[in-house]
């Protein structure tokens, strides 16, 4: 064998025939690699600092990687991202759950509707809307993280199962959308999902995520966004920069350039002085931190070199007004929480999304 | 002549087509456990209810249990479907309430006319009634099992032949050679014909499992075992007799 190995052909041959072996090896290897689908939370006895910024704690939590590759319809302005993989961690301690999230964004997209003085001297919103009405252009970058309460299927099908359609009519559950939004969010009867809906502008710079929900509001006149809904709050929330002409904007920011300068925050609020030049932008929105069940999750984003980190912390449990209904209860550390988590880069609601659902479970 | 003997350019040649053959044999067995379990990555084994679904149940009650049952919210909605059909697939208050309820919710996003979802399939509507009997029929139509067949029949054979004529130029004893160029041919043809089978009888859906097994062995054990004769000396007792070459 070995005087045999040593003959030229033979040396060749063997490489042939191992080559081939570990070709069909690596494939074997590779098709067998067990699917990733679960996201560890560990118990943590560190103060995590929502800033935006990944600290040492989280290097002892393990990474779950979500690839969002699908877009619910092809909006004729989209310039955004197609495909977008999504790094999660989690941690916990005695009260609350944490999560760090962290997606390659090469655009940072914090021009929401903002006002822009023209040449001639008057201000005009700047808003560029897709076919279905909703902006791709003068948005915000959000984060959407959709957890099962007891919607039918979200265990398989996770955000899917709440998601419907226009169909070939143009109709959603018999409601002409034509011209409007290419799907609608509801679940059936009695059935809830609860929604973590981190937004760049509107609520970032107050370290808030809007904490929203989904129900089973099929029809429009009941609720103009159908089953999607703000959870119970007693204050706060986002209205529009807008004077009662509607001609320009309302109020400005103290401190122009200031860093959260694309929303007026309550501290910089200041009525409108027009003291700008033309191309001078005034933000088109104004954010006041939602207190009582909307306002019980914070979070800190911050992108750098084309990359946003974001933190999360939630209590475990929560007590605010309908929280039984409207939130995910992390009550029992030995069961597993369906989630799905979606991404909008400076989207109104064309958000890249990944099919299924992944399971949050505690160690 | 034996492939032994061929020069090292030809061994080197033969050696490339063997190796693709049985990546292509890898590939195609990773396809069908990806086809026939619940999962959708991974080296799985195929579910033979799965199985038994694709040739005997209608197209569109083994693409459910199938290739799209990661789309199905629960396992009774195929039930209802399957029952549906079972009774006529009328298109009565039935269908309207129930069964067009859970396309809408399962399917419908995708498989509109107007779809503009990533995975849409617009060719393959199931928005009215008439989108959706069409795949109702238990079983492959004589259109399909036509189509399938005769591609599957003419692209196995292309390979099927060029790996029996090696093996038959190996110097392994005859009856090696003649066991496995036979065992390919006889399962293909088992295979196939098993595909309508199932149609009348499910039972043959275990036919497609064995002779399909069987098959995808044949075509390995041959290049494997050519791939030893080209650049190996074996053990003279699976080897022809000197006489014969």
């Amino acid at each position: 064998m070995q005087r045999f190995i040593k003959a030229r052909a033979g040396f060749v041959g063997s490489l042939v025939i191992l080559s081939g072996v570990a070709l069909s090896g690596i494939t074997l290897s590779g098709a067998v690699q067990a699917a990733n689908e679960t996201l560890t939370s560990v118990k943590t006895d560190t103060t995590i600092t929502l800033d935006g910024m990944a600290e040492s704690a989280w290097d002892n939590a393990p990474e779950l990687r979500v690839q969002l590759d699908n877009l619910p319809y092809k909006a004729n302005n989209y310039g955004g991202m197609t495909g977008v993989s999504v790094q999660l961690k989690s941690l916990y301690d005695e009260n609350f759950v944490y999560f760090l999230i962290q997606y390659d964004d090469p655009t940072k997209s914090l021009a929401r509707f903002p006002w822009e003085k023209q040449a001639d001297g008057s201000w005009k919103q700047l808003k560029d809307k897709d076919q279905t009405g909703h902006d791709n252009v003068y948005y915000e970058d959000k984060l959407a993280l959709l957890w099962n309460i007891n919607a039918r299927g979200f265990a398989k099908k996770g955000c899917d199962v709440a998601c419907h359609m226009q169909d070939d009519d143009g109709k959603i559950n018999g409601f002409d959308q034509t011209g409007k939004a290419p799907g609608r969010k509801y679940t059936r009867d009695g059935q809830t999902i609860d929604m973590w809906h981190w937004k760049s502008v509107r609520m970032n710079p107050l370290g808030l995520i809007d904490d929203q929900f989904i129900d089973s509001v099929n029809d429009p006149s009941v609720n103009k966004n159908w089953g999607r809904h703000g959870d119970s709050k007693t204050g706060g929330g986002y209205v529009d920069n807008v004077n009662a002409e509607k001609t320009g904007p309302a109020f400005m920011n103290r401190s122009q350039g200031n860093v959260d300068g694309f929303t007026i925050t309550p501290s910089q609020k200041t009525p409108f002085v027009d003291t700008f030049k033309p191309g001078d932008q005034v933000p088109g929105i104004m954010s006041e931190a939602f207190t009582g069940s909307r306002g019980d999750i914070w979070a800190k984003g911050e992108w750098q070199d084309g990359r946003w980190t974001i933190e999360i912390k939630r209590a475990l449990v929560t007590s605010g007004e309908n929280a039984g209904v409207q939130d995910v209860q992390f009550s029992d550390l030995s069961q597993a929480y369906s989630f799905g988590i979606s991404v909008f880069d400076n989207s109104q609601i064309d958000h890249l999304y990944h099919e299924g659902a992944y399971d949050l479970i505690f160690k | 002549m034996r492939i032994n003997s061929l020069e090292f350019s030809a061994k080197l040649g033969l050696s490339g087509f063997l190796i693709t053959v049985i990546l292509g044999a890898l590939s195609a067995v990773t396809l069908i456990g990806l086809l026939y379990s619940q999962h959708d990555r991974g080296f799985n084994i195929p579910e033979m209810e799965k199985v038994r679904s694709h040739y005997s149940d209608s197209l569109l009650i083994s693409a459910m249990k199938g290739s799209m049952y990661q789309y199905v919210a629960e396992d009774s909605d195929i039930d209802l479907i399957a029952q549906w059909i079972a009774e006529g697939a009328k298109n009565d208050a039935f269908f309207k309430e129930e069964v067009m309820y859970i396309l809408e919710e399962d399917c419908q996003k995708c498989h509109s006319r107007n779809s503009q979802m990533s995975k849409a399939i617009t060719s393959m509507p199931f928005s009215h009634y008439e989108d959706i009997v069409q795949y109702t029929e238990g079983g492959y139509s004589w259109t399909k099992m036509a189509k399938t067949a005769h591609i599957h029949l003419f692209g196995i054979a292309v390979f099927l032949v060029l790996v029996s004529m090696v093996m038959a130029y190996s110097s392994y004893a005859s009856w090696i050679k003649t066991l496995l160029i036979s065992a390919g041919w006889i399962a293909l043809w088992l295979d196939i014909a098993s595909w309508w089978l199932t149609k009348f009888f499910s039972g043959f859906a275990y036919v497609i499992s064995v002779a399909g097994s069987v098959e995808i062995g044949a075509v390995c054990a041959m290049s494997g075992l050519c791939l030893l004769n080209l650049w190996f000396r074996l053990p003279a007792i699976v080897l022809e007799p000197e006489s014969e070459h």
